[in-house]
């Protein structure tokens, strides 16, 4: 796929983002996206844009735990999703910076 | 766990000093940290409605104060004579108001204090 990426997998460029990007990082990554994985990139987006900030862990658990509830609220639910890093992995499959803080 | 109060007295865009000021309590508060926020003279500028700084020029870092529970920080006051003195307006987010006593009150309740 002819798309920009930073030396860490990062999409250069926000705008170049759709749907298939994502199935493209995803699959850079070794996950095959499944309905659980969009709830998680859906709400990371609409987090990003809403807040101008990319949430930590803690804040994404809180977040997912708000819209989706206990079950899906958690650090190792979210864990076996994004096997690597939860918070940065999903970060980087929805399409958004870095996150600058590292937690 | 320690208590931190930070003091934001920083117009939003004037430096990057309210932005560097919100990055460390959302990182303190990352780490389970109780944090609270007390804006103060220039600083009460941060949670102005309706900024639309130049997108060019500045990012609207401002908008994470709309969600700081979902960071885990719940409590932030505003200094309310700073707030009168720019005429009272309107907010964001709905703070708890402090006149100089309860400022003082707070500084001393609060182990770790940081002026930025």
């Amino acid at each position: 796929m002819d798309i920009k990426l930073t030396s860490e997998g990062f999409l250069a460029n926000i705008s170049d983002w759709t749907p298939e990007v994502a199935e493209y990082l995803a699959q850079q990554q070794d996950i095959k996206l499944t309905t659980e994985h969009w709830e998680v990139i859906n709400l990371m987006r609409e987090f990003y844009f809403k807040y101008n900030a990319s949430p930590s862990i803690r804040t994404l658990v809180n977040a997912v735990k708000q819209q989706y509830g206990e079950d899906k609220g958690n650090s190792i639910y979210l864990h076996k999703l994004f096997p690597n890093k939860a918070a940065v992995q999903a970060n980087l499959i929805a399409g958004l910076p870095k996150p600058i803080r590292c937690i | 766990m320690k208590k931190y109060l930070i003091i934001m007295q920083h117009s939003p865009y004037e430096s990057s000093l309210a932005l560097e000021g919100l990055e460390f309590a959302l990182a303190i508060a990352a780490f389970n940290q109780e944090v609270s926020l007390l804006f103060k003279g220039p600083g009460v500028l941060q949670l102005m409605n309706n900024q639309n700084p130049d997108p060019m020029m500045y990012k609207e870092f401002t908008k994470a104060y709309t969600g700081l529970s979902l960071f885990g920080i719940t409590d932030v006051y505003v200094c309310q004579s700073s707030l009168a003195a720019y005429n009272n307006p309107n907010l964001m987010l709905q703070p708890q108001f402090a006149d100089a006593l309860q400022i003082s009150t707070l500084i001393k309740n609060h182990d770790i204090v940081l002026n930025v």
